[in-house]
C-alpha cells in the first residue's frame, strides 16, 4: 500500500482562515432586501390553557404579523422524524394551542426590525389558565414509550452470583450550550422555491417537515446548510425552520427567526434527564454474570425522541462488557418540561454515567482495581452484539485502558494519591469506559451519495451533502478524496447540503456516521474516478496500467517517461470521448461498529466548599485510525469539557412549578477556561474494517466516559457513592455530612 | 425635555441632569449590570446619565490619612492599584475575584455599592473598612454615609432620586485584611457567599482586633461577631484554634429558616480559611 | 447624538442613538459581523471586542459610551492584508472549530498581550475566563496563545 500523504495528517481547516478574520457569514449574520425579523413568543407556564390579546402589540410600529395557534395549519408532526421511512407520534403544531412547559412556543411575532418585535412581545397579553404540571420523572406516569431489551437469562444469572450489587443513579437535563444561538433565514429564491438558510444537521429532514407541514412538493423547498456555530445535537431536529418557512410562506417576504440565550435554553430541546437502576450479578472471581437495567427518561412535554434515545441508551449496554445474561427495561415518560432531543452520544453519556459507577462500585465490594475488573470483563476483538445487532469490529478497548493505566500511572496513584490528602482536600483518581456507535446500519437507513468531478482544469469537487458542525467534517472529507484520487489537497472543494444542488444522503451529520459513512463513500469516490482516469488514460495512449502511475495530480507513464496532468487528461477525455470525468457513487454502509474510550481523571475535592477540582485528565480513544489528529484532539478535548459538565457543573434547574432557574449563562455553568484541565489525549489506531483508512468515529463518543471517571475519583477521594449528576458543590457536601 | 443620553462634562452638568432625572432615567456607570438589566426587562424607552467617562469620579487618591476611591473607578483597576493593594489589600483581591476580565475591565466599585446586590464582592470590605460614601445631589450639596449605612437591603440604599454616589473614602490604618468568596466554580461566578475581615496585629502576630463582615448571609453583608471572638487575641495561624463550631453557629444565626444553610455552614469554615490565608500572603 | 469613534483605526463621526447597545452598533451599523451574541448578558464573551485597550463585552456598553474611544474589533486585527500572530496561531494549532467563540476569544487574547507581553499559562486563562467555548475544551486555545508569544506576537504597542 502507497504511504498516505493527507491522511493521518494535521491539515488545517480552509475554513478556519475567515473565522479568525471574522468573515464568515453565520445565518444571524444574513441580510435581505425586504427581510422581516421574527421571534418566538414562548410560554411561561409550565402546564396551561392560553388566551393571547395580541391587539396592543400590533399597534406597535413596525409590526407585520403575530402569529398564533389559530393561523398555523392544522398539521401535527414530530420533528423528530428525519426519514420519510420515519414514523414517530406526531403531537406538535408550528405554534402550539396549549402551554405544556415553559417555553413551549406559543406566538410568532414578525416585525421589520429586532426592536420592534422586541417591544411587541412585551406588550403581548397572554392569560394563563393553570393546571397542575408533571414535573420531573418522580412524578411522570404518562409513557411516551417503553422497550425491553433481553439476552440470556439474566435472572438465572442472579440465582447464581456471589454478590449483586445495585446502583440507583439520576442525569440531569443539559443544555448543548452552542455559543451560536439558534436562528434560520426563509425566504424565497429566484425561482419561486422556498429557501431556507439553516445551520443544521439534517437538511433533508428540514425538507421533509416544511414540504409536510405547509403542503408544498418537496422539489419545491430547498434547504442550504449554512455556517455552523455549533450544535452538539441542539440543531438537529427542525425546530425554527419550519415556522419561518411558514411565515415567509404567508407574507412573502424573507424572515429572519432568531433566538437569544434564554430562549435557546427554553424553548428548543435538552439531553434527556434520565433515573438508571442497575443491578450487577459477579462471582467472587471477577466474572461479571448478569445484570439488570432499567432506565427511565424524562421525554419532555413533546414525543419527539423519546423512543430513538431510550433504545440507543439500552443497546449501547450490550456492547461494552461481555455480559451473557443481561435484560434492560427502557421507560419514556411525558412532563411538563423541555422536550428531550439529541445532545451529543444520544443516550451513551447517561447510561455509562451510571453503569460506570455501578462498574466501580462491583470492583469495590470484589476488593479489586477497577481497571483490573474492567479488563476481566470487556468485550474482545471481534465481539458479536448479543441481541443480534451489528458486529462490534475491532474493539480495542482492552488496549486502551491499558494503555491508559500505563500513561496515568495508574496502579501506583491509585496506591499513593491518598498521601496527599489533607484535612481540607481530598484528592482521588478514578476511570471510565465508554462506547458509542458509527451510524445508523442495523436500526435506521444509512445511505449517502456522491457525485465525484474533476474539472478540466484539474481541480475537484466533491458534492455531497455534508453538514459540517463546525468539527472540521469538510477538511476530513477534502483529505480523504486528495487521498483517494492522488492529488494536491488544495485543489479539493467538499460541498455541503443544499437539498436541491446535492445528492441525496439518508441521515446527514449525527450518529457518528460522518467519517465511517460519508467519508468511506468519498473514499470509494476517489478511488474509482483515480480508475477511470487511469483507463481513459491507457485508452487514450494505448498503454497498459502496469505502465502509468498516479502522483499529486499527475499520471506517468513509464514506457515513455512522460508525464501528464489530470488536467491535460480531462480536456483531451472530453473531446476524444465526450464524457466528463466524474463517478456517482451510491454507497450503503455495511456495517455499523462500535468506538471505545477509557478516560483517566484525577480529581482535588475541596470538603469545605465542595468544589471539584480535575487536576490531570487522560482519554485514551480507539478510533481505527486519524484521520486528521489535530481535528481528533480537539474533538476529544472539546468532548472532555462537555462531559465534566455533566459531571460537576450542567443542569437545567426546574423548580416543582416547572419555572428554569438557569436560563443564562450566569447560572447554567459550562466549564471555563480556568476550570479545565490541560487534556491529554491518546489513540489506539488499529484499523476498522469499513471506515476510510480504517477511521471509525470520536466526536460523540469523546463525551461518554469522562463524566463517570470523574465522579468515580472523588467516590474514591471521599469515599462515597455519588450516583447523581451534576455532583454540584452542595451535593458533595450533603454526602460527606451523611457519612459523619 | 432632556436628551435621552447626558455625559456630564462638569458638576454643574451633572446636577443639572440629576435635577431632571425622573423614573425612566438610569445612572450608568460600567453598565455591566443595568444595560443587561434593559434587555432583559424589555425596558427600551429610558435615559441615562452616564458618569462612566466622568473625569471627577475616575480616579484613586492618596489623601494622607485616607484613600478617595472614584465612584466609576473599575475593578481592573482596584485590582491592580498599588496604593490600594497595599492598604486595603482586601479590596484589591475583592475586586480581582468579581466577574470576568470583561465585566473587570467595565464594572466600577461605586456601580458594586449601589446595585446593593446581595453577593456584591466589594460591600463586605467596604462594611469592614467602615468606609465612607460621598454623595452628591442635584442642589450640589455633598453628604457623608457609612456604607453600612447606605445599603438597607437586597437591592436597596437610602439613594434619594436625584443622589449620585461620587467617591468611597477609606482610613488608612494598621490593619491588614483578606477576601475570599466561594461561588459554584472557580472563576466566573456570583458569591454564594463571601467575606472580609480586618485584622490588627501586634508584634507578637497576635490578632488584636478584628472586624469580619460575610455577603450573602442576610440582606446585606453580616458582622460575623462569633467568629471575630473565636479569632482574637490568637496567632494568625489558623491550625491553633478550632473555629468551625461558632461559624456554623454564625451561619446558624445568619440564616436559621434557609435551605442553604446546611452547605454555606460548611462553606463557611472554608471562606474563612481562604480569608486568613489572603491576609497572611 | 453624534458620536466619534475609532474603529479599526478608522474615524468615524455618525448620528446615532446612543443607548443603543455597541453590539448592535458594531453589526448593523458598521456591518461589522464579526462581532458575535451568544448570550446578550456579558457571560460568554463572545461579542469581546477592545475598547481603549481593554476587552470589553459589548453587549454591555451603549453606544454613547465610546465616544471619543477606540475599538478594535476581529475585522482590525489584520494589517496590511497579514494576520495577526494570534490570527495565525489559533489557526494552525488548530483552536478554531465552530468558530463563533473565535473573535471575541482572539480579541481578548489580544487585549492581555497589549497590556502584558509575556503572560504566564495562568494569565492566558484567566484572560479568556469569561470566553466560552464549547468546541475545544480551552486546551488548543491556550496553546495557541503560547505559540504566538513564541513566534513573536509583533506588539505594536
Amino acid at each position: 500500500m502507497k504511504e498516505l500523504r493527507y491522511v493521518g495528517q494535521r491539515i488545517i481547516r480552509e475554513d478556519s482562515y475567515d473565522k479568525a478574520r471574522g468573515k464568515t457569514i453565520y445565518v444571524g449574520d444574513m441580510k435581505r432586501a425586504n427581510m422581516l425579523y421574527a421571534k418566538l413568543v414562548l410560554g411561561q407556564k409550565a402546564h396551561a390553557e392560553i388566551e393571547i390579546d395580541k391587539t396592543e402589540a400590533m399597534l406597535v410600529d413596525g409590526i407585520e404579523a403575530i402569529f398564533t395557534h389559530e393561523d398555523v395549519p392544522k398539521v401535527q408532526y414530530n420533528a423528530f422524524e428525519w426519514h420519510s421511512s420515519i414514523k414517530a407520534p406526531r403531537d406538535e403544531y408550528l405554534l402550539n394551542n396549549k402551554a405544556r412547559y415553559v417555553g413551549d412556543r406559543i406566538a410568532l411575532v414578525v416585525g421589520k426590525s429586532k426592536k420592534a418585535v422586541e417591544e411587541a412581545i412585551a406588550k403581548l397579553s397572554i392569560a394563563y389558565k393553570e393546571e397542575k404540571p408533571v414535573i420531573g420523572l418522580d412524578e411522570a406516569t404518562s409513557l411516551a414509550f417503553s422497550k425491553e431489551i433481553s439476552t440470556g437469562d439474566y435472572e438465572k444469572a442472579f440465582e447464581n452470583a456471589d454478590y449483586i450489587i445495585k446502583d440507583i443513579g439520576t442525569t440531569p437535563k443539559i443544555h448543548h450550550a452552542a455559543i451560536e444561538p439558534h436562528a434560520c433565514l426563509a425566504e424565497f429564491d429566484d425561482r419561486g422555491n422556498l429557501l431556507i438558510w439553516a445551520p443544521c444537521q439534517v437538511a433533508s429532514q428540514i425538507q421533509i417537515h416544511v414540504s409536510n407541514i405547509l403542503n408544498i412538493p418537496l422539489n419545491r423547498v430547498r434547504v442550504v446548510k449554512t455556517v455552523m456555530g455549533g450544535s452538539f445535537g441542539g440543531k438537529s431536529i427542525p425546530i425554527l425552520e419550519p415556522i419561518a418557512a411558514f411565515a415567509t410562506y404567508r407574507l412573502n417576504r424573507p424572515v429572519l427567526l432568531y433566538m437569544n440565550r434564554t430562549d435557546t435554553i427554553l424553548g428548543t430541546v435538552t439531553r434527556n434527564a434520565t433515573k438508571i437502576t442497575v443491578e450487577t450479578a459477579v462471582n467472587k472471581e471477577g466474572k461479571i454474570l448478569g445484570r439488570k437495567i432499567e432506565a427511565h427518561v424524562d421525554g419532555g412535554a413533546y414525543n419527539t425522541n423519546a423512543a430513538a434515545v431510550t433504545m440507543a441508551l439500552g443497546k449501547k449496554l450490550f456492547r461494552l462488557y461481555d455480559i451473557k445474561d443481561q435484560c434492560y427495561i427502557g421507560k419514556a415518560y411525558y412532563t411538563n418540561t423541555i422536550p428531550g432531543g439529541a445532545c451529543r452520544g444520544y443516550g451513551s453519556p447517561q447510561a455509562h454515567a451510571i453503569t460506570e459507577v455501578n462498574i466501580d462500585n462491583v470492583a469495590k465490594t470484589l476488593n479489586m482495581d477497577p481497571c483490573e475488573f474492567r479488563l476481566k470483563n470487556l468485550i474482545e476483538d471481534g465481539a458479536k452484539d448479543p441481541t443480534g445487532s451489528t458486529d462490534i469490529g475491532n474493539a480495542k478497548i482492552k488496549e486502551c485502558i491499558i494503555k491508559g493505566m500505563e500513561a496515568f500511572n495508574w496502579k501506583e496513584k491509585r496506591k499513593n494519591i491518598r498521601n496527599k490528602n489533607t484535612n481540607r482536600y481530598s484528592y482521588g483518581i478514578g476511570m471510565a469506559c465508554g462506547t458509542h456507535g458509527n451510524g445508523y446500519t442495523g436500526a435506521y437507513p444509512d445511505y449517502t451519495s456522491v457525485d465525484l468531478r474533476l474539472f478540466s482544469d484539474g481541480s475537484v469537487l466533491v458534492n455531497m451533502s455534508i453538514h459540517d458542525l463546525g468539527c472540521g467534517t469538510l477538511t476530513i472529507m477534502q483529505q480523504i478524496a486528495a487521498e483517494a484520487l492522488d492529488i494536491e489537497i488544495e485543489k479539493v472543494k467538499v460541498t455541503e447540503a443544499d437539498t436541491l444542488n446535492t445528492p441525496a444522503d439518508s441521515a446527514g451529520t449525527q450518529a457518528s456516521r460522518v467519517t465511517y459513512v460519508c467519508g468511506a463513500a468519498v473514499k470509494e469516490a476517489g478511488e474509482k474516478l483515480r480508475q477511470k482516469l487511469i483507463d481513459t488514460f491507457c485508452k487514450l495512449k494505448g498503454i497498459n496500467q502496469d505502465d502509468v502511475i498516479t502522483s499529486q495530480g499527475y499520471i506517468f507513464n513509464k514506457q515513455s517517461n512522460q508525464k501528464y496532468s489530470y488536467s491535460e487528461i480531462v480536456v483531451e477525455a472530453e473531446k476524444t470521448f465526450q464524457e466528463d470525468m466524474s463517478v456517482f457513487i451510491k454507497y450503503k454502509s455495511p456495517a455499523n461498529p462500535a468506538s471505545f474510550a477509557a478516560c483517566f481523571a484525577e480529581v482535588k475535592v475541596d470538603k469545605y466548599t465542595g468544589l471539584v477540582e480535575v487536576i490531570d485528565f487522560l482519554a485514551v480513544h480507539d478510533i481505527g485510525k486519524s484521520i486528521n489528529p489535530m481535528l481528533v484532539e480537539g474533538q476529544i478535548q472539546g468532548g472532555v469539557q462537555f462531559s465534566i459538565g455533566m459531571a460537576l457543573t450542567e443542569d437545567i434547574d426546574i423548580d416543582s412549578k416547572g419555572n428554569v432557574k438557569s436560563t443564562n449563562f450566569s447560572k447554567y455553568h459550562i466549564l471555563n477556561s480556568t476550570s479545565m484541565p490541560k487534556v491529554r489525549t491518546m489513540t489506539i489506531e488499529a484499523n476498522e474494517p469499513y471506515g476510510p483508512y480504517g477511521a471509525k468515529s470520536v466526536g460523540e463518543m469523546a463525551t461518554v466516559a469522562p463524566a463517570p471517571a470523574i465522579i468515580n475519583a472523588i467516590n474514591f477521594a471521599l469515599d462515597t457513592n455519588i450516583t447523581t449528576y451534576p455532583a454540584t458543590p452542595e451535593l458533595i457536601i450533603n454526602e460527606l455530612n451523611k457519612k459523619s | 425635555m432632556m436628551n435621552s443620553f447626558i455625559e456630564p462634562k462638569n458638576i454643574e452638568h451633572l446636577c443639572d441632569a440629576l435635577n431632571e432625572k425622573d423614573e425612566n432615567t438610569y445612572i450608568l456607570a460600567g453598565g455591566t449590570d443595568l444595560i443587561i438589566k434593559f434587555a432583559k426587562e424589555n425596558i427600551s424607552n429610558f435615559k441615562i446619565i452616564d458618569i462612566s467617562s466622568f473625569s471627577n469620579f475616575r480616579s484613586i487618591e492618596d489623601l494622607g490619612d485616607a484613600i478617595k476611591i472614584g465612584s466609576c473607578v473599575t475593578m481592573t483597576e482596584i485590582e491592580n492599584n498599588k496604593l490600594i493593594k497595599k492598604e486595603i489589600p482586601a479590596l484589591a483581591t475583592a475586586a480581582y475575584n468579581v466577574g470576568s476580565t470583561q465585566i473587570r475591565n467595565r464594572a466600577t466599585i461605586g456601580g458594586n455599592l449601589a446595585n446593593a446586590a446581595q453577593c456584591g464582592d466589594t460591600i463586605p470590605v467596604l462594611f469592614a473598612y467602615d468606609a465612607d460614601i460621598e454623595i452628591l445631589n442635584s442642589l450640589n450639596q455633598v453628604r457623608y454615609e457609612k456604607a453600612r449605612d447606605l445599603v438597607t437591603g437586597i437591592g436597596k440604599t437610602t439613594l434619594k432620586k436625584d443622589e449620585v454616589i461620587t467617591s468611597i473614602l477609606i482610613k488608612k490604618s494598621k490593619y491588614s485584611s483578606g477576601f475570599s468568596k466561594v461561588g459554584s466554580r472557580k472563576s466566573v461566578t456570583i458569591s454564594k457567599i463571601n467575606c472580609c475581615g480586618k485584622i490588627l496585629l501586634d508584634e507578637d502576630n497576635v490578632i488584636r482586633d478584628i472586624e469580619i463582615y460575610m455577603g450573602a448571609v442576610g440582606v446585606k453583608p453580616i458582622k460575623a461577631e462569633l467568629i471575630e471572638k473565636e479569632i482574637l487575641g490568637k496567632s494568625l495561624e489558623i491550625s491553633s484554634y478550632n473555629l468551625e463550631e461558632s461559624i456554623k453557629e454564625q451561619i446558624e444565626r445568619a440564616i436559621p429558616n434557609r435551605s442553604s444553610k446546611h452547605y454555606k455552614k460548611i462553606a463557611a469554615i472554608g471562606l474563612i480559611k481562604d480569608m486568613l490565608a489572603d491576609i497572611r500572603r | 447624538m453624534f458620536i466619534n469613534v475609532i474603529v479599526n483605526g478608522e474615524k468615524i463621526n455618525i448620528d446615532i442613538n446612543p443607548t443603543k447597545r455597541l453590539v448592535d452598533f458594531l453589526r448593523d451599523d458598521l456591518n461589522l459581523t464579526g462581532v458575535k451574541e451568544g448570550c446578550s448578558e456579558g457571560e460568554c464573551g463572545a461579542c469581546t471586542v477592545i475598547l481603549d485597550r481593554k476587552a470589553v463585552a459589548s453587549c454591555s456598553v451603549l453606544v454613547g459610551q465610546v465616544n471619543g474611544k477606540e475599538i478594535i474589533t476581529i475585522e482590525g486585527l489584520e494589517k496590511d492584508g497579514e494576520l495577526d500572530a494570534l490570527q495565525r496561531a489559533f489557526i494552525e494549532i488548530g483552536a478554531i472549530q465552530c468558530g463563533f467563540c473565535t473573535p471575541g476569544m482572539i480579541l481578548s487574547c489580544k487585549a492581555l498581550l497589549m497590556n502584558n507581553p509575556f503572560p504566564t499559562e495562568d494569565e492566558i486563562k484567566r484572560a479568556i475566563e469569561g470566553n466560552l467555548c464549547r468546541c475545544t475544551g480551552y486546551t488548543k486555545i491556550v496553546e495557541a496563545v503560547q505559540s504566538a508569544i513564541e513566534w513573536g506576537h509583533g506588539n505594536d504597542e
